[in-house]
């Protein structure tokens, strides 16, 4: 009896042995086809470098003969790529918050211009320091988008939203530019008030939807 | 062993896996065409994979989008995405995958249910798996200061043509 049971013991042992080795052996050959692959795979070049294509306010500062290009002291490249990403993130983030305030802004102006428009000049002053904040938060949001370091690609060839949301800013930038001139023309001249209120109208709803078509 | 394992000879340059993403406003997918695949056979029955694929590889048509999955994902130091089978069961045209996933420097045990199917001399291999972000130490991308959902979908379609 004591002998068959040492038998089975000894049977199931092995038994467990010979499952143990398998499925290390398993494990053992699948981790060497994966090595396999890692190996080739370890680094991706391709992040580090700038793209080839940028903004030209993002060449200026960011490109490899850029006012910033001597930014690190340390030749670790991924740990500089890493700081350029985090630096871009935070700009377009802001650039994000500033949009909101600037619409904000737009839409709160909006509501007064109509006012002055109608004739009731006590908003005047209201209406000039409205204007003069919805330009600087603009001036803002513009600089974090056009000087924020470039994205890890430029692959993209089809009509993108990103692709939307640049040439719409042309055209909102275009039309602030024209809001702001007519503004200062418009003591000397009444009559270019429907023009200064269609540039800003303009800017606003170029902005607003620049702001929709916009996807991270 | 050799003899049981043979050595793979099949060219998986048309495989593709595809993330499907999303966001409140929107939805996504990204699909990566640089599959590297490799893979042990017995037979006609595959035996063990491994499968890697760069998340720099993933196109979502987007590039300020594809740049941010690269942040978030930490792909300048954790460039790779693999799965490596420890267990693959046939059932019928059902293969009971189950393996390891690294993914973000995250490594998860994974199971999931693959299809197989012969056609014009290639095996197609297609199954999909869902992976939940956080789970791997991702901070979830946002946009407009609203996160994207934690679940995410991978699909593949990994095809083995004979050389």
């Amino acid at each position: 009896m004591y002998k068959r049971t040492s038998f089975y013991k000894t049977y199931l042992l092995g038994f467990l042995v010979a499952c143990l080795f398998c499925a290390q052996r398993v494990a053992a050959q699948s981790d060497s086809l994966l090595q396999q692959l890692i190996s080739a795979n370890n680094v991706d070049s391709s992040l580090i470098q700038p793209p080839a294509k940028m903004l030209f306010t993002q060449r200026a500062l960011w490109g490899t003969s850029g006012l910033l290009k001597n930014r690190y002291s340390g030749n670790d490249l991924i740990a500089n790529k890493q700081k350029d990403l985090k630096i871009r993130r935070t700009m377009l983030q802001l650039h994000q918050i500033g949009g909101f305030v600037t619409i904000g802004g737009m839409l709160a102006q909006g509501i007064i211009g109509s006012q002055l428009y109608k004739g009731d000049y006590k908003v005047k002053d209201l209406h000039e320091n409205v204007g003069m904040a919805v330009n600087l938060t603009y001036g803002f949001t513009a600089l974090n988008g056009l000087f924020a370091p470039p994205s890890a690609f430029s692959r993209d060839k089809k009509i993108t939203s990103i692709r939307l949301h640049k040439w719409l800013a042309v055209l909102h930038l275009s039309g602030m530019i024209a809001t702001n001139i007519l503004a200062t023309q418009i003591e000397h001249n009444a009559s270019l008030k429907p023009y200064h209120r269609a540039a800003a109208y303009v800017s606003f709803a170029s902005l607003a939807t620049a702001l929709v078509v916009i996807k991270f | 062993m050799s003899v049981f394992f043979q050595a793979p000879t099949y060219d998986v340059t048309s495989s593709s896996i595809t993330y499907t993403m999303k966001h409140k406003l929107h939805a996504w997918d990204g699909t990566s065409k640089q599959v590297n695949v490799a893979s042990k056979w017995n037979g006609d029955k595959l035996e063990q994979i491994s499968v890697l694929a760069k998340v720099s590889s993933f196109n979502s048509g987007l590039s300020s989008r594809d740049s941010h999955m690269i942040e978030v994902l930490d792909a300048l130091t954790l460039p790779n995405i693999t799965f490596s089978s420890t267990s693959i069961k046939y059932s019928g045209a059902d293969i009971l995958t189950t393996g390891k996933l690294q993914f973000h420097g995250v490594t998860k045990e994974i199971q999931f249910v693959a299809k197989a199917k012969k056609e014009n001399n290639q095996w197609l291999y297609e199954g999909e798996f869902p992976v939940l972000l956080e789970s791997y130490n991702v901070k979830r991308p946002s946009l407009l200061f609203v996160k994207a959902d934690d679940l995410i979908k991978i699909k593949f379609v990994l095809v083995f043509k004979d050389k």
